[in-house]
């Protein structure tokens, strides 16, 4: 078959697209199996507090997770983990180039909705970012931050976000 | 036989207020069943020491092992696997000792030692030095409208059984207040207003001063793991 230099142009362009997408799986897929490794290791701790803790927790990952990887996909960690702890919470850490840091801390609770901190801190261990949002608003609100190759200070980033930079009640 | 150098007397509890410096470690056990780093390669910090309990949590203090120390040979890391069994355990161990009129007799201390405790440790100084604001900035203010800050603070506090025995109490304050006002921060810090139904309103400042507390500790790696290189 003949093609045009347009055509061939064009396939050339969806196959780079392809790609992409199946490295963006491929990360995805690679990432979703670490994160599931250390909820099979680190969750029945849970139960040492509570059954229904460790169901909460359990629920709490299900959700929260896919949520965290699509932002997370695009961000391109350098190392990812997660924990539990004593207190009744989930804890992630993201690790990124420029030495950003990502701490993400979801407190379980059994009487209310649980509750989720974000922390991102740059170079020279510098405090970036401190919020209590929900999953989706605060990685919305840090992604930016951590692709942002210049860092900027915190009260400039206060003053442009004008939002809490640190927790609400 | 219990350890006599834990049995706190008047000359020991001198001894090590005299001793400790800011580069002496404070030393904590975890249960063996505690994995200490993930398996993708960080500490664990948060699984390794109970913060939530952090307002009187128990430590126990390993000397800086040069001769400005001469209490120096006196602490060793295992300390902290002795654990105090039996009917007393609670008069033994949670009783300040003040005076040698109190000295535990040996006899009397019955106590397990669980070789696979692990045993976490950092220097007193990272943990004293970690002093912080928390804010609070609403939507379109150009200024946070609650700022509190804490602090830590780290006693001496021997008990009868365990003369090198510390405590750590969380601090804090509102910002306006004058500074000697700092008292313990507890899980709920209750707010002077109160809500629809009348109640005061819960802060909850606790859990994330404790988060930054720990991410302090794991980002600038403070926090380490005391391992024993006998055979």
């Amino acid at each position: 078959m003949n093609c045009t230099n347009k055509e061939k142009a064009r396939i050339e362009f969806r196959s780079s697209e392809c790609q992409v997408i199946e490295v963006s799986l491929l990360q995805r897929k690679h990432l979703s199996d670490l994160f599931n490794k250390c909820r099979d290791l680190y969750f029945p701790r849970l139960k040492t507090i509570s059954e229904s803790i460790f169901k909460n927790a359990v629920i709490e990952y299900s959700n929260s997770i896919p949520k965290i990887l699509d932002r997370l996909i695009e961000l391109d960690p350098l190392n990812v983990s997660l924990s539990v702890s004593a207190n009744a919470s989930l804890h992630y850490i993201f690790r990124f180039r420029n030495n950003k840091i990502l701490f993400l801390e979801t407190f379980l609770e059994e009487t209310k909705s649980n509750d989720s901190y974000f922390e991102l801190y740059g170079n020279e261990k510098k405090l970036l970012y401190a919020s209590k949002e929900s999953i989706e608003d605060g990685m919305q609100e840090v992604a930016p931050l951590i692709k942002e190759t210049k860092e900027l200070e915190q009260s400039d980033i206060r003053n442009y976000k004008q939002k809490s930079c640190i927790p609400a009640n | 036989m219990y350890p006599s150098k834990l049995i706190s007397t008047e000359e020991k509890v001198a001894l090590i207020k005299s001793d400790i410096c800011g580069d002496c470690t404070l030393v904590s056990r975890v249960d063996s069943s505690v994995e200490l780093t993930t398996f993708t390669g960080e500490l664990n910090v948060w699984a390794a020491l109970d913060w939530n309990k952090i307002n009187g949590k128990s430590l126990n203090i390993l000397f800086c092992h040069d001769d400005n120390h001469r209490s120096k040979n006196l602490t060793h890391f295992e300390d902290v696997k002795y654990e105090i069994i039996g009917e007393n355990r609670k008069e033994l161990t949670q009783t300040i000792f003040k005076s040698n009129s109190q000295k535990a007799k040996i006899e009397d201390i019955k106590f397990k030692f669980d070789e696979s405790t692990k045993v976490v440790g950092f220097k007193k100084k990272d943990l004293e030095e970690i002093t912080d604001k928390y804010e609070k900035w609403p939507k379109g203010k150009q200024k946070p409208s609650v700022e509190y800050i804490f602090k830590i603070e780290i006693l001496h506090d021997p008990t009868l059984v365990n003369a090198f025995h510390f405590e750590v109490n969380l601090l804090g304050r509102e910002d306006k207040k004058k500074p000697e006002e700092f008292t313990r921060i507890t899980k709920n810090v209750f707010s002077k207003k109160k809500d629809t139904k009348g109640n005061y309103i819960v802060r909850d400042f606790f859990k994330p001063i404790v988060s930054r507390i720990t991410n302090q500790f794991s980002i600038n790696e403070h926090l380490f793991i005391l391992e024993s290189t006998r055979f």
